[in-house]
Parts: C-alpha cells; structure tokens; sequence
C-alpha cells in the first residue's frame, strides 16, 4: 500500500522542480546584478542630470552613474548594485541622494554618490501596490454595507476595478515581474522623497526611504498617464505628466489637484526660475510658462518641433531646453528665445546643467556630452567635443 | 669518340623508355591532348568555404547558422558621390534615380530589401499628439524644384538616414543593395563574377563622370574584382615564360634545348591542370601559384638534363647515346629529389583549410608528373632533337674556363671564409630572430585585405567607412534558445548585458542586435521619449517594440538571434581580444536556454582561421623539417650531414619570419604554406651538393677541392635552378591581388636565400664539423 503513494510522491515532486526548472534557474537578473565598471561609461546613454555644491551627477543605462567635482574635469563612475536603466536623480543636500530607474528600482546613496545601494526594487511595489489595493478594497466593501443604490453602484465599478488590479499584480508578482518604469525622483529634503512613474504610480517616503508609500490613489489619473517629471517652487510641487495632464501639490505630496493645460500633448520636463516663473515643456517643441503657480500658461515660441525633455537655469536666470535632434533652446527670463541651436552630435538630448564657467554638460543617447554657448548673438553653435572618459573611483581595483 | 656507351649497363626503366621512342611520344601526345581539353575547361573559382577551416568550432556554428544569417551580410554598397557640392541638385537626384532603377533590374538583387532615397521603404516619421506620422523620403510632389529639394533635405534629416543612407557630409547617398545567394526563380546560386561585371558596366561604367563618381563595396565585389584579378595571372605566366627562355638560352646556348626544357615544362603544367579537372579539384587564387611552381621546377629538372646531355656530347657521344646517358646519370638523384619535394608540400596536408589542401594536392600532382614529362619526354625529345653545334661549342668552352663565381663559392669551404660566413650568418639569424618575434597573424591592412591598400575597391571602401557610420569588420556572435525564446525577456537581458560587455571590450566600435531594436522600439512607441529605452518583462510589449525590426535580425523560428560587432580593424589581436571577451562573459554568465556563440562575420571567420593558422604554423613547421630531417638521415646516415642540409633552410625559414615582420605580411591562408613550399623545395639543393660533396669525401678528396667539384657538377645547376625558381614565382610580386604578391615576394626571397645558403652555408658547416675527417677514417 504505502509503496505507490510514495513513488507517486516522487513523480509529483519531480512534475514539480520541472515545471519550477526555468523560471528559478534563469541565473541572470538584472536588478541584482551590479553595474559594471566600463570604460565607455560615458558613452552609454545617459538620461538625467544633478548638481549639488560639490559635484555634478549623471545617470543612465546598465545603471550607470557619473560623477565629476566641480574643479575637476575628470568623470567617475560610482558603485551602484543595479543594472538597471536609470532615469532621475536628485540630491537632498550634498551627502543624500537618490535614483530611480526602470524595473521599479530605487537607489540611494549617502556619502555624496560614491556608492549607491538598492532600497526598493519592483517586486517590492507590486507587494506594496497589493497591499494599498487589498486596503482600499477592505474600505470600499465596508463602506458598501452601509451605502445606498447610487453609491453602491459606483462602489461595486471601483470594486471590480480593484480586483482586477490586484489580479494581474498577482500574475506579475507570480511570473512576469515588474513592468513599470519609475520616471521621476524628487529629494524634498533628506526624509522625503517623491517618486513618479509610469501609468499612475505615484510614491513616497516619509524616513529616508527606509520605507514607502503608494500614493497613487491621492491623484485623479483614471486613465494612468505616466507621470513624467516634478518641479518645487517652495510652495507647491508639480508634476508633469503624459497627454497634457498636469498636477500640484500644495503639502509636498500629501494631496494634489490636477490642473488644467492649455495643450493635450504630452509634458516631458518642468523647472522654476529665478523669477518663481514655472517652465513646462514637452512634446513637439511645446513650451509653457506660468506666473501664478499653475493657474494659467502662457504659450512661448520655441522656434522648434523636437521633443522637449531637460532644462536647466544658467548663472543669468536663462531658461535652457534641450531635446531631440541636439536641439539646445535658451529663453531669457522674459520668455523670449534668444537663441537656438543643434548641438553636432544631432543626439536625442535630454538633460543639461550649466556650469558656472558657462559651459553646459548635456546628456543624450549617446551619452555625456559638452558644450559651451557662443557668444550672444551668433546663430549657430561652434564644434565640441565628447567629454573624456571617466577614471575609476577611489577604492576601485 | 670515345664509345663507351654500354647498352647491358642500361637500367630496366632506360631500356623501356629508349626501346619503343615513337611509341612514347603518339603515348604523350595523346595524354596531353586529352589534358590539354580538360585543363582548358578549369576556371579560376574563388569558394569562401574553401579558405575558411570548415572544421573549426566557430565556423561549424556559424554553418549551422549561415541561411539565417545570409541576409545579414551579403550586401553590395554602392555610393554615388557628387563631386560638386552637396547631393541637393535636381541632377544629382536624378542619377540617384536612374541608378537604383538600374540596380534594381540587376539579377541577383534582392529587390524588397534594396534601399535607397528613391525606394519608397526608405521613410521618415516623427511623434506628434496623435502618435507616429510619416512618409517615403522623397515627397509625393517631387518636382526636382528648389521647393521639393528643401522638402527632401528635411525628410532625410528626420529618417535617421545620415550617416547611413546619406554621408554625414551630404556630399554623397548609399545604395544598399541585398543580394540573393540563390536565384529565388531558378534555384541557381549567384555569380559572383557575373554580378561584379554587371555593377561595373551598368553602375560604374554608365554613370561615373566628371560630376559623379561610384564608390562599390561589398564581398560580391571583392569576389568579383579576385577573380578578375586572377585571370590577369595568365599574363604572368606568359612573363614568367618569356624570362626562363632567355635564361634558359642564356644557359646552353641552344634553342633546341631551350624549347624542348620549355615545351616540356609546360605539357608538365598542362597534365597537372588536367589531373586536377578530372579528379574535381579546382584551381583557386591560391593554389594558381602552383602552375608557376611546377613550371619552375620542370626547367630546374630538364635544366639537369640538358646540362648532363650536353657534357655527353662534349665527350663525344652521339645524340641518342647522350640523351640516354643523361638520363642514366640523373633519373635516380631527379626521382628522389621530386619525391622529397612532394612529400613536401604533402605536410600542409595537416592544416584543415581547404585551399591549402588543394594548394599541397596540386603541387604534388604537379611533382609527379614533373619526373614522367621531364625526366621521361625530355630525354626523348632531345634523342630527336640533339644538342646545336653551338651549344656544344660553348660548353666546351665553359669547361675550359676558370669560372669566376663558381671560384668565389668554393671559398666558403676554407676555415677563414667558412668561419666568415658561419659568424654573419649568426648575426642575420639574431635579426631574423629579433624581428621573426614581430611576426603577426592574420591580415593587417584595413578593407578587403585579399585586395591591395591602394586598389580601387579598398579605395571605394575607405571612402565609404570615413564618409558613412558603418564599420566593415564585421565579427557575430549568435545567440541561440529553444524555437520561438529569441526575444523572450529573460535572453534579452542577458544580450543586452552581453552587448554592453562587448562595448566595453577595446577594438568595438559598436554592437548592433534585435536587443537594441527592442529598446529603440521602447523609445520610439513611447511619444520618442528616452526615458522607456530598454526591456520591458511584457512579451507583448517587446513584441510591439520589436514589431519594426529590420529582416535578419532573428531567423524565422525565433531560435537564433545575431548579435552584430562592428570592430575598429581586423588585425589579430583585437580579434583574439573580441574572442577572449566573448569567453569570459560565457563563463561569467550562463543562462539557461542561450548559448551565445561566436561566430560569423568576415571578422568571427578570419577569427577562426587565424587560430587554426597560429597552431598550425608550429605543426607544419614540426611536419616539415621532421620530413625533411628523416630524408636526410634515409639518404646520408650521419647526423652531421643532416645538420649541414637543415641548419641552411633553418635559417632561411628564421630570415623569411624577419622579413614578414618588416613588410608587415602576417601569417595567414596565403603565406603559411609558403614556408612548407621553400623548405621543400630548399632541401633539394642540400641534397644534390651534398650528394656531390659525399662522393668526393669518400674517395679521400680535401674538403676544399671536394667542394669545388661539387660546385662544378651540381652547384652550377643549383644557383641556375635557385634563380628560375624565384623568376617563375616573382612575376606574381605585380599581382591586383594582394596575397598573391605576399606568396610572390616570400617565395622569391625563400628560393634564393635557399641557394645562397646551400651554396655558401654547407660548405661552411661541413669545415665546422670536421665532416671531411670523418670521412678520411
């Protein structure tokens, strides 16, 4: 009798590591694997730009960080613990920063960017995601006990939503993994920081990072545009976001409304200058500016039809846009273009920082890159070159 | 007259070839004929599979691979440059026109996948709020006016064209022209030559101008323009031929030998071009060297033979008589000495090119029928034809004279000469040594290295590499999975990483694959915003992203991708480098279900041959001189007179390594048998001095004297063989075809640095080695 019931035990056991064999094997993955250290770093493409007092960062591909001392010229590349496309980074203070990327990854680092450590990675979302869905379903069924016809018509819509969401982050926590990209990271200061992402996905943290928050259900996204970049006036923080859409938050995250854009395109980058004025640009040469915090835009001539996604103030007040084609687009506080160029490399830019030598470093498709503005007014831009690689950092090798 | 020709001294072979003459000569008229129809149907053919080492692990991948992979690389670039001012006139537009028009007729072509600005698959787009919006380059409303170039230039510049299509200057446009292996009609597979002829006399030939100029590249034109290059080979021969019979005149002084050495020497090469028709074999750009050789070394061999005959006939034998005592006194030296040079050139053998081997297979059929046409027929012939009184007069002549140069050898046979020698000859072989260590393997000029730098087609290449972002070093790596697994998420990360790794190996320009296609496609379907340019877990979103890939990136089932390095160069050491880093990202990382294996491409092949050439360069090098070592040791049972016949042709082979390194030829299909022909070929000239030099030694001669009869019988015919040797092969220093030079100036050093050293080095070594008083006990 028993000798049956164990070779059928053998045969199941076996059935199973069998049917287990390819996903667990599969010895690659590329949240965990550590970028490598390249030499032509600073050639693989490169996504967003930041400054702190001291140095100026850069991050992208196979989860690439650059880093450089303002005195010197000298590219490094920081030890991260991910490969993952990296695609914001944004610094607290001098010592404090974080970095988003691709397969929901978010990285830290706390001693001014040599070495970056993971502090969440998408199948950790996806668990916070069920958590915050099974919560909010709780709330709904209770509140549909004791709802009326009208309400519990709208409540059961929201429920079956909810089940629906919690249903295919289950086949993504089960065997798909994360597919949402984290777009945009936002260092309020060293405790709190705001994380944007595609379709909808709206994080935060409150401590440092040590934990996080889904607060996607504080903005009205029904339709889950990607939330595409932040800007912080002191007063409210924004965010940019995909079809024209457009968000504020007066508390730093806690709550937002979204208001209206007068263009149905899709916003890619926005900052403040000098003046408290809010720039916002995106697809097809669009630009925008508003002086009284996101009430009303007013429309600027940028003179281009490329895709519009880095910007940056120079030491004027200048705003500088930069996007495809090399295009570099620099409006003076006014609004007015005063100058329009394409940078040789014809690359698809998508960050600058300006130095205060006058000189800008760009990054692109094609990865870090120089460039200094002529002297006004000269049309077009002079030659440049690729800036040098970078040397290994200390306590490398 | 002295008559002491002994008829019951004949040897059985003698007897049978003097016996029935005419029966011999309608025996050899027939067979040649017969050849002779056969040779003349042998074509130059130029098989990739034949110069690659088909049993090499990258070259079997790369078989198992090569249908999907077809796609990928036969490819023809024509670029029609304007030669004044940018490509944006309604003129230059309308050539552009009319010769992808042209080209598009061309059999052979590939007509969906012919790209160029006037091919409506050649589009532009760009992102607008409602999505993707796009058009064929050229406008719908082409009119060739100002307006519609404006319209043009703005297309191309949004079709991420520049730099592939259209130089990164404007000053010129591509054609990209895929060819089809096999006529998709008839089945039949593409002609290479016939294709390359057909560009050059509609393309080139109808379109090049005082305004426009064409630039072609591609393999089927680099096959195209070698076997052109090759038939000019035939031109050498003619060269070669001319030069032996002045030599050869120069010599006896004597038409009627000189023709009969000639005629002789050619049935040689007729009968061998013949054997290798009938037994299927092929004449290649490489084995064309063999003619040449057998050629050579038919006149070294009736050289002999009317040098011995006419001795015959100074010592007053009639014709018949001295032809016949000719050919007693050298069948056996002649026999062992064609034997030893086939065994030879039969070591190449070991190397597993085809080409070499057929190379090995020619020469040694070439050598054999060498000992029937010129030991056999010549002797024959000259029984016929007899010796001219003039000839006769002037080797009587010749004997009486102290001979200069002869006088000026025999020398290296004193102590201080020989001592002279053995001293300079150490210095030059610490050169040889010195610079031997520089010796490269592989090819080290950029382009198409079968090609000269400076040919048109390397030219064509340069102009298109400086103007347009293409790479030609091409080395693949392929990726293989299950069916249907090649994009499946989990293999392309790895292949991204892969890519990445490779990135960063030195001598990589660029890695090009379905990976970066799936990542474009990510940015491309995302509104063109950078921010989604990688992999994402969703099949269906890598399927939307890969939904544009262009055709070759992955093979029909899904089951094998290519991953395409553009390399900086294809010198050796960057592709040992691209191959080292390829196996240590391998043994970093294993993923279950992809095998990332190297590898196709002109450089993943020259890859491969270049590791089969480096091993076996030391094994023929062992083959060789071991064969030659054991023939020695067979024929003269002394390991001093071994040492005395291999240590000359050692040295040549240390000088010939230096003087590779100083021209900057590398070893490679072309080159390596070449050390294995003149180390065959060498050896004789040891073996006939010493042969020489033994005889005397046993009858008790001085070492001096011995030398000096030694220089007189065969010594003379030795510097006259060494020199018709190198004239045969130095013809082939002017060939278009840049290998067949290298063979040419190799083989001409190794055949005269081989005289020299038999000449002046034997003797030396033998006072070195006290071989005289060895003999004396």
């Amino acid at each position: 009798m028993l000798k049956p019931v164990k070779y059928l035990f053998c045969v199941a056991a076996l059935a199973a590591s069998s049917s287990y064999a390819a996903p667990t094997n599969t010895s690659y993955e590329v949240i965990e694997e550590p970028a490598m250290r390249a030499p032509e770093a600073t050639s693989a493409a490169m996504l967003k730009l930041a400054q702190t007092d001291e140095r100026t960062f850069a991050v992208g591909d196979y989860g690439i960080v650059l880093f450089r001392d303002n005195q010197d010229a000298q590219w490094q590349q920081a030890e991260v613990d991910t490969s993952v496309l990296l695609t914001s980074v944004d610094f607290a203070d001098n010592q404090h920063g974080w970095a988003v990327g691709h397969h929901g990854v978010i990285i830290h680092t706390n001693d001014a960017g040599e070495t970056w450590q993971r502090q969440l990675d998408g199948f950790d979302i996806l668990e916070l995601q069920k958590v915050a869905f099974e919560q909010q379903l709780q709330e709904f069924e209770a509140e549909l006990e004791t709802a009326d016809d009208a309400t519990a018509e709208e409540l059961a819509f929201e429920i079956e939503n909810i089940e629906y969401e919690l249903e295919s982050l289950a086949f993504a926590l089960e065997s798909e993994g994360p597919t949402r990209p984290l777009l945009s990271v936002f260092a309020i200061n060293k405790d709190e920081i705001l994380v944007a992402a595609a379709y909808g996905l709206m994080l935060k943290s409150s401590d440092g990072g040590a934990s996080w928050q889904v607060i996607s259900n504080r903005l009205d996204n029904e339709r889950g545009y990607h939330y595409n970049a932040f800007a912080y006036d002191g007063t409210y923080t924004y965010v940019a976001a995909e079809s024209g859409t457009f968000y504020r938050s007066p508390d730093r995250g806690e709550s937002w409304e979204q208001v209206d854009f007068p263009y149905n395109g899709s916003l890619f980058g926005a900052h403040i200058d000098n003046n408290n004025r809010l720039w916002v640009y995106g697809l097809r040469g669009n630009v925008f500016y508003s002086d009284d915090q996101a009430e009303s835009f007013t429309r600027v001539t940028a003179g281009t039809r490329v895709n519009l996604s880095g910007s940056t103030l120079t030491a004027k007040g200048n705003s500088v846009v930069v996007g495809h084609s090399g295009v570099i687009a620099i409006f003076n506080p006014n609004g007015t273009l005063i100058q329009l160029t394409e940078h040789v490399s014809g690359d698809v830019l998508t960050d600058v920082v300006a130095h205060d030598d006058g000189s800008f470093t760009l990054v692109g498709q094609g990865g870090l890159l120089s460039f200094i503005a002529p002297a006004l007014p000269v049309e077009t831009a002079p030659a440049n070159e690729q800036t040098p690689a970078p040397t290994a950092a200390q306590g490398q090798e | 007259m002295p008559a002491n020709f002994n008829e019951q001294q004949a040897p059985l072979v003698e007897r049978l070839l003097f016996s029935s003459r005419p029966l011999w000569i309608i025996a050899f008229t027939l067979l040649t004929l017969f050849l002779g129809y056969h040779a003349s149907q042998v074509r130059p053919e130029a098989s990739f599979t034949k110069m690659i080492p088909t049993n090499h692990e990258f070259i079997q991948n790369y078989f198992k691979h090569q249908d999907d992979l077809a796609s990928l690389g036969n490819v023809v670039r024509i670029a029609v440059e304007s030669k004044n001012g940018d490509i944006f006139t309604a003129e230059y537009q309308k050539t552009l026109q009319e010769i992808t028009d042209e080209v598009f007729f061309i059999p052979g072509v590939n007509r969906s996948g012919l790209r160029s600005v006037w091919t409506p698959n050649v589009r532009w787009s760009e992102v607008t709020e409602e999505g993707f919006v796009g058009g064929p380059v050229i406008p719908d409303s082409w009119d060739a006016s100002e307006e519609s170039l404006e319209q043009l230039r703005t297309n191309i510049l949004k079709s991420g064209e520049v730099g592939n299509l259209v130089a990164n200057n404007f000053e010129s446009a591509l054609i990209y022209v895929p060819l089809d292996e096999t006529n998709p009609d008839t089945g039949e597979p593409l002609d290479y030559q016939q294709f390359s002829e057909q560009l050059e006399r509609l393309v080139r030939d109808k379109y090049q101008s005082e305004d426009v100029a064409i630039h072609i590249t591609g393999f089927a034109k680099v096959i195209g323009d070698l076997i052109e290059g090759a038939q000019q080979v035939g031109l050498f021969f003619l060269l070669a031929l001319g030069i032996t019979l002045v030599m050869l005149f120069g010599y006896c002084r004597c038409w009627r030998s000189a023709l009969s050495v000639l005629g002789c020497s050619i049935i040689a090469v007729i009968w061998q071009l013949g054997i290798i028709k009938l037994i299927g074999s092929g004449i290649n750009p490489y084995s064309m060297l063999v003619p040449f050789l057998v050629f050579a070394i038919g006149v070294s061999h009736g050289v002999q033979i009317i040098n011995a005959l006419g001795n015959f006939r100074v010592d007053g034998f009639d014709k018949t008589q001295a032809a016949r005592l000719a050919f007693r006194s050298l069948y056996i030296a002649g026999f062992v000495a064609l034997v030893s040079d086939a065994i030879g050139f039969t070591t190449l053998m070991v190397i597993d090119i085809e080409v070499i081997q057929e190379l090995a297979i020619a020469a040694s059929i070439g050598v054999a029928v060498v000992v029937l046409t010129n030991l056999g027929l010549l002797p024959i012939l000259m029984s016929y034809f007899g010796v001219s009184d003039r000839g006769i007069n002037y080797q009587t002549k010749v004997r009486q004279e102290e001979h200069g140069v002869l006088h000026f050898f025999a020398r290296f046979a004193q102590p201080k000469w020989a001592y002279g020698a053995i001293g300079v000859a150490l210095v030059m072989l610490c050169w040889g040594l010195y610079y031997g260590q520089q010796m490269k393997i592989g090819d080290l000029d950029a382009g198409a290295p079968e090609l000269r730098p400076d040919s048109r087609y390397n030219l064509d290449n340069k102009f298109i590499v400086d103007n347009y972002s293409s790479s030609t070093d091409i080395f693949v790596v392929m990726a293989e999975t299950a069916p249907e697994m090649c994009i499946a998420y989990d293999n392309l990360e790895v292949m991204d990483r892969f890519s990445w790794h490779m990135e960063n190996t030195p001598g990589v320009q660029d890695v090009k694959s379905i990976v970066y296609v799936a990542k474009m496609g990510g940015f491309g379907l995302n509104e063109g915003n950078l921010k989604w340019y990688s992999l994402n877990r969703n099949k269906y979103v890598i399927n939307a992203n890969v939904n544009r890939a262009p055709p070759g990136l992955i093979n029909p089932d899904c089951s094998m991708a290519p991953i395409i390095i553009y390399l900086n160069d294809h010198k050796a050491e960057t592709l040992k480098q691209v191959v080292a880093s390829v196996h240590e990202f391998n043994s970093q990382y294993q993923e279950e279900g992809l095998e990332l294996l190297m590898a196709a491409g002109n450089s993943g092949i020259e890859a491969a041959t270049n590791a089969v050439i480096e091993t076996a360069q030391v094994k023929m090098l062992l083959w060789v001189y071991g064969v030659v070592i054991v023939l020695c040791f067979i024929a003269f049972r002394s390991i001093r007179t071994v040492l005395c016949i291999v240590l000359p042709l050692a040295f040549t082979t240390v000088m010939s390594q230096g003087l590779m390194a100083v021209l900057g030829i590398g070893v490679k299909v072309a080159t390596l048998p070449v050390i294995a022909l003149g180390v065959g070929i060498g050896v004789d000239y040891g073996i006939y001095i010493y042969t020489k030099v033994k005889e005397g030694l046993q009858q008790g001669m001085p070492l001096y004297e011995t030398y000096q009869m030694a220089l007189e019988s065969t010594g003379k015919a030795v510097g006259f063989t060494g020199l018709t040797l190198a004239i045969g092969v130095a013809t082939w220093m002017f060939s278009p075809i840049k290998f067949q030079a290298d063979m040419g100036i190799l083989l001409t050093f190794m055949f005269l640095w081989n005289m020299l050293g038999a000449l002046i080095l034997i003797p030396a070594l033998a006072r070195l080695f006290r071989v005289g008083s060895v003999h004396k006990k």
